[in-house]
Protein backbone atom coordinates (compact mmCIF):
# COMPACT_ATOMS: atom_id res chain seq x y z
CA UNK A 1 0.00 0.00 0.00
CA UNK A 2 2.82 2.37 0.90
CA UNK A 3 4.46 1.68 -2.43
CA UNK A 4 1.24 2.37 -4.32
CA UNK A 5 0.79 5.67 -2.45
CA UNK A 6 4.35 6.66 -3.22
CA UNK A 7 3.81 5.98 -6.90
CA UNK A 8 0.61 8.07 -6.94
CA UNK A 9 2.37 10.94 -5.17
CA UNK A 10 5.23 10.74 -7.65
CA UNK A 11 2.85 10.77 -10.61
CA UNK A 12 1.02 13.79 -9.19
CA UNK A 13 4.33 15.56 -8.67
CA UNK A 14 5.28 14.89 -12.29
CA UNK A 15 1.92 16.12 -13.58
CA UNK A 16 2.32 19.35 -11.62
CA UNK A 17 5.87 19.80 -12.86
CA UNK A 18 4.59 19.31 -16.42
CA UNK A 19 2.01 22.08 -16.18
CA UNK A 20 4.47 24.51 -14.67
CA UNK A 21 3.23 24.40 -11.08
CA UNK A 22 1.21 27.11 -9.40
CA UNK A 23 2.86 27.82 -6.10
CA UNK A 24 6.49 28.05 -7.13
CA UNK A 25 8.39 31.27 -7.57
CA UNK A 26 8.09 32.55 -11.14
CA UNK A 27 11.38 33.12 -12.94
CA UNK A 28 9.78 35.65 -15.32
CA UNK A 29 10.82 39.11 -14.19
CA UNK A 30 9.00 42.37 -14.98
CA UNK A 31 11.89 43.16 -17.35
CA UNK A 32 11.26 39.88 -19.21
CA UNK A 33 7.57 40.70 -19.51
CA UNK A 34 8.38 44.18 -20.76
CA UNK A 35 10.77 42.75 -23.38
CA UNK A 36 8.15 40.25 -24.60
CA UNK A 37 5.54 42.98 -24.92
CA UNK A 38 7.97 45.35 -26.60
CA UNK A 39 8.99 42.86 -29.30
CA UNK A 40 5.46 41.51 -29.80
CA UNK A 41 4.20 45.04 -30.50
CA UNK A 42 7.01 45.67 -32.99
CA UNK A 43 6.54 42.28 -34.72
CA UNK A 44 2.83 43.03 -35.30
CA UNK A 45 3.64 46.53 -36.55
CA UNK A 46 6.29 45.28 -39.00
CA UNK A 47 3.97 42.61 -40.41
CA UNK A 48 1.27 45.23 -41.09
CA UNK A 49 3.78 47.71 -42.42
CA UNK A 50 5.32 45.19 -44.78
CA UNK A 51 1.92 44.29 -46.26
CA UNK A 52 0.87 47.90 -46.70
CA UNK A 53 4.16 49.05 -48.22
CA UNK A 54 4.11 46.07 -50.62
CA UNK A 55 0.80 47.47 -51.91
CA UNK A 56 2.18 51.01 -52.16
CA UNK A 57 5.23 49.83 -54.11
CA UNK A 58 2.93 49.29 -57.10
CA UNK A 59 1.73 52.87 -56.83
CA UNK A 60 1.70 53.39 -60.61
CA UNK A 61 -1.20 50.97 -61.02
CA UNK A 62 -2.80 51.59 -57.65
CA UNK A 63 -6.50 52.42 -57.35
CA UNK A 64 -7.58 55.20 -55.04
CA UNK A 65 -9.31 52.63 -52.80
CA UNK A 66 -6.21 50.43 -52.54
CA UNK A 67 -4.05 53.47 -51.80
CA UNK A 68 -6.47 54.67 -49.13
CA UNK A 69 -6.62 51.19 -47.55
CA UNK A 70 -2.81 50.80 -47.48
CA UNK A 71 -2.37 54.28 -45.97
CA UNK A 72 -5.06 53.56 -43.39
CA UNK A 73 -3.33 50.27 -42.52
CA UNK A 74 0.00 52.06 -41.99
CA UNK A 75 -1.65 54.65 -39.77
CA UNK A 76 -3.68 52.24 -37.69
CA UNK A 77 -0.74 49.83 -37.29
CA UNK A 78 1.52 52.67 -36.14
CA UNK A 79 -1.15 54.02 -33.79
CA UNK A 80 -1.54 50.53 -32.33
CA UNK A 81 2.23 50.26 -31.91
CA UNK A 82 2.56 53.57 -30.07
CA UNK A 83 -0.43 52.70 -27.84
CA UNK A 84 0.94 49.25 -27.05
CA UNK A 85 4.45 50.55 -26.31
CA UNK A 86 3.04 53.27 -24.05
CA UNK A 87 0.83 50.71 -22.34
CA UNK A 88 3.72 48.42 -21.44
CA UNK A 89 4.23 48.17 -17.74
CA UNK A 90 7.83 49.20 -17.28
CA UNK A 91 9.79 47.55 -14.46
CA UNK A 92 9.59 49.62 -11.28
CA UNK A 93 13.26 50.51 -11.36
CA UNK A 94 15.41 53.39 -12.54
CA UNK A 95 16.12 51.44 -15.74
CA UNK A 96 12.41 50.78 -16.23
CA UNK A 97 11.62 54.49 -15.94
CA UNK A 98 14.34 55.38 -18.44
CA UNK A 99 13.05 52.71 -20.85
CA UNK A 100 9.54 54.13 -20.51
CA UNK A 101 10.84 57.60 -21.40
CA UNK A 102 12.77 56.29 -24.42
CA UNK A 103 9.69 54.49 -25.73
CA UNK A 104 7.52 57.54 -25.10
CA UNK A 105 9.92 59.74 -27.09
CA UNK A 106 9.66 57.34 -30.01
CA UNK A 107 5.85 57.21 -29.78
CA UNK A 108 5.62 61.02 -29.80
CA UNK A 109 7.90 61.27 -32.85
CA UNK A 110 5.97 58.54 -34.69
CA UNK A 111 2.67 60.28 -33.98
CA UNK A 112 3.99 63.50 -35.52
CA UNK A 113 4.98 61.58 -38.65
CA UNK A 114 1.54 59.99 -38.78
CA UNK A 115 0.08 63.46 -39.17
CA UNK A 116 2.20 63.85 -42.32
CA UNK A 117 0.83 60.58 -43.71
CA UNK A 118 -2.69 61.73 -42.98
CA UNK A 119 -2.04 64.99 -44.81
CA UNK A 120 -0.62 63.14 -47.83
CA UNK A 121 -3.77 61.02 -48.06
CA UNK A 122 -6.04 64.05 -47.78
CA UNK A 123 -4.11 65.74 -50.58
CA UNK A 124 -4.79 62.79 -52.88
CA UNK A 125 -8.50 63.25 -52.30
CA UNK A 126 -7.92 66.92 -53.06
CA UNK A 127 -6.39 66.11 -56.46
CA UNK A 128 -2.67 65.40 -55.82
CA UNK A 129 -1.34 62.34 -57.65
CA UNK A 130 -0.94 59.06 -55.77
CA UNK A 131 2.76 58.91 -56.72
CA UNK A 132 3.40 62.28 -55.01
CA UNK A 133 1.55 61.07 -51.94
CA UNK A 134 3.57 57.84 -51.86
CA UNK A 135 6.76 59.92 -51.90
CA UNK A 136 5.43 61.92 -48.91
CA UNK A 137 4.42 58.74 -47.09
CA UNK A 138 7.87 57.26 -47.76
CA UNK A 139 9.47 60.39 -46.27
CA UNK A 140 7.27 60.09 -43.17
CA UNK A 141 8.12 56.40 -42.80
CA UNK A 142 11.82 57.24 -43.17
CA UNK A 143 11.44 59.65 -40.28
CA UNK A 144 9.67 56.96 -38.20
CA UNK A 145 12.49 54.57 -39.09
CA UNK A 146 15.08 57.06 -37.77
CA UNK A 147 13.14 57.52 -34.53
CA UNK A 148 12.88 53.74 -34.21
CA UNK A 149 16.64 53.28 -34.64
CA UNK A 150 17.24 56.03 -32.08
CA UNK A 151 14.92 54.23 -29.65
CA UNK A 152 16.88 51.02 -30.11
CA UNK A 153 20.24 52.75 -29.63
CA UNK A 154 18.95 54.64 -26.59
CA UNK A 155 17.72 51.43 -24.96
CA UNK A 156 21.23 50.07 -25.30
CA UNK A 157 22.84 53.21 -23.87
CA UNK A 158 20.66 53.35 -20.74
CA UNK A 159 21.43 49.71 -20.00
CA UNK A 160 25.13 49.35 -19.07
CA UNK A 161 24.43 46.10 -17.18
CA UNK A 162 22.73 44.65 -20.28
CA UNK A 163 19.62 43.79 -18.28
CA UNK A 164 17.19 44.89 -20.99
CA UNK A 165 19.41 43.58 -23.79
CA UNK A 166 19.53 40.14 -22.18
CA UNK A 167 15.74 40.14 -21.71
CA UNK A 168 15.27 41.18 -25.33
CA UNK A 169 17.69 38.49 -26.46
CA UNK A 170 15.78 35.85 -24.47
CA UNK A 171 12.26 36.94 -25.40
CA UNK A 172 10.57 34.56 -27.83
CA UNK A 173 8.74 37.34 -29.66
CA UNK A 174 12.08 39.06 -30.35
CA UNK A 175 13.21 36.09 -32.46
CA UNK A 176 10.74 37.16 -35.11
CA UNK A 177 12.57 40.45 -35.56
CA UNK A 178 15.46 38.73 -37.31
CA UNK A 179 13.85 38.25 -40.74
CA UNK A 180 14.21 40.64 -43.67
CA UNK B 1 24.53 37.66 -59.69
CA UNK B 2 26.44 34.41 -60.26
CA UNK B 3 25.10 34.28 -63.83
CA UNK B 4 26.29 37.83 -64.44
CA UNK B 5 29.75 37.27 -62.98
CA UNK B 6 32.42 37.73 -65.69
CA UNK B 7 35.45 38.49 -63.54
CA UNK B 8 38.40 36.25 -62.90
CA UNK B 9 38.70 34.60 -59.54
CA UNK B 10 40.67 31.74 -58.05
CA UNK B 11 37.57 30.45 -56.34
CA UNK B 12 33.92 31.38 -56.61
CA UNK B 13 31.75 30.23 -53.71
CA UNK B 14 28.01 30.42 -54.22
CA UNK B 15 25.74 30.85 -51.20
CA UNK B 16 22.49 29.36 -52.42
CA UNK B 17 21.08 28.67 -48.95
CA UNK B 18 20.50 32.23 -47.77
CA UNK B 19 17.18 33.88 -48.52
CA UNK B 20 17.74 37.25 -46.88
CA UNK B 21 20.48 39.88 -46.78
CA UNK B 22 21.01 39.02 -43.12
CA UNK B 23 21.51 35.31 -43.92
CA UNK B 24 23.77 36.22 -46.80
CA UNK B 25 26.11 38.44 -44.76
CA UNK B 26 26.29 35.90 -41.92
CA UNK B 27 27.35 33.20 -44.41
CA UNK B 28 29.85 35.54 -46.11
CA UNK B 29 31.39 36.56 -42.78
CA UNK B 30 31.78 32.89 -41.81
CA UNK B 31 33.58 32.11 -45.08
CA UNK B 32 35.79 35.19 -44.65
CA UNK B 33 36.76 34.01 -41.16
CA UNK B 34 37.51 30.49 -42.40
CA UNK B 35 39.72 31.90 -45.16
CA UNK B 36 41.33 34.44 -42.77
CA UNK B 37 40.44 37.08 -45.34
CA UNK B 38 42.34 40.34 -44.92
CA UNK B 39 40.01 42.37 -47.09
CA UNK B 40 36.33 42.13 -47.99
CA UNK B 41 34.79 43.96 -50.94
CA UNK B 42 31.02 44.01 -51.01
CA UNK B 43 29.51 44.35 -54.50
CA UNK B 44 25.80 45.08 -54.63
CA UNK B 45 23.07 47.38 -55.92
CA UNK B 46 23.24 51.02 -54.93
CA UNK B 47 19.88 50.97 -53.13
CA UNK B 48 20.85 47.88 -51.14
CA UNK B 49 24.45 48.83 -50.38
CA UNK B 50 24.09 50.76 -47.13
CA UNK B 51 22.07 48.13 -45.34
CA UNK B 52 24.18 45.24 -46.68
CA UNK B 53 27.46 46.88 -45.63
CA UNK B 54 26.07 47.79 -42.19
CA UNK B 55 25.12 44.15 -41.60
CA UNK B 56 28.31 42.71 -43.08
CA UNK B 57 30.48 44.96 -40.92
CA UNK B 58 28.55 43.83 -37.86
CA UNK B 59 28.97 40.16 -38.79
CA UNK B 60 32.61 40.50 -39.84
CA UNK B 61 33.70 42.87 -37.10
CA UNK B 62 35.68 45.19 -39.35
CA UNK B 63 35.20 47.69 -42.15
CA UNK B 64 34.37 46.33 -45.58
CA UNK B 65 35.04 48.00 -48.91
CA UNK B 66 31.91 48.81 -50.83
CA UNK B 67 31.48 48.68 -54.62
CA UNK B 68 27.91 49.68 -55.35
CA UNK B 69 26.21 50.05 -58.72
CA UNK B 70 24.90 53.48 -59.61
CA UNK B 71 21.24 52.55 -59.98
CA UNK B 72 18.75 55.25 -59.15
CA UNK B 73 16.51 54.72 -56.17
CA UNK B 74 12.93 54.15 -57.19
CA UNK B 75 10.17 54.88 -54.71
CA UNK B 76 9.32 51.17 -54.71
CA UNK B 77 12.91 50.18 -53.83
CA UNK B 78 13.00 52.88 -51.16
CA UNK B 79 9.82 51.54 -49.56
CA UNK B 80 11.16 47.99 -49.63
CA UNK B 81 14.44 49.02 -48.04
CA UNK B 82 12.66 51.16 -45.50
CA UNK B 83 10.84 48.19 -43.97
CA UNK B 84 13.97 46.02 -44.17
CA UNK B 85 15.88 48.70 -42.23
CA UNK B 86 13.49 48.25 -39.34
CA UNK B 87 14.95 44.79 -38.78
CA UNK B 88 18.54 46.04 -38.83
CA UNK B 89 19.00 47.02 -35.14
CA UNK B 90 18.17 43.48 -33.99
CA UNK B 91 20.09 41.88 -36.84
CA UNK B 92 23.20 43.94 -36.06
CA UNK B 93 23.05 42.94 -32.40
CA UNK B 94 22.69 39.27 -33.33
CA UNK B 95 25.40 39.42 -35.99
CA UNK B 96 27.81 40.95 -33.46
CA UNK B 97 26.98 38.27 -30.94
CA UNK B 98 27.56 35.48 -33.48
CA UNK B 99 31.15 36.52 -34.33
Amino acid sequence: MKVALLVIVSVLALVCAGCGGDGGESSVTPTDEWAEGYCAAIVDWLAELRQATDVLRDYRSLSLEAFDQASTDIRSATEALTAELRGLEAPDTDLGEKARQVVDTFATAAEADLADIERAVEEVFGGTSISNAVVSITAALTSIRRAYTTMFDSLRKIDPENELQTALGDAESCDQLIGG
Amino acid sequence: MSRGWRGSAGNVLLDDASRTTYGNVRAAATVARELSAREIVLVTSGWHARRASRLLEAAHGDRVLLAATGECWTTGARLRELVCWLFVPVQVALARRSR
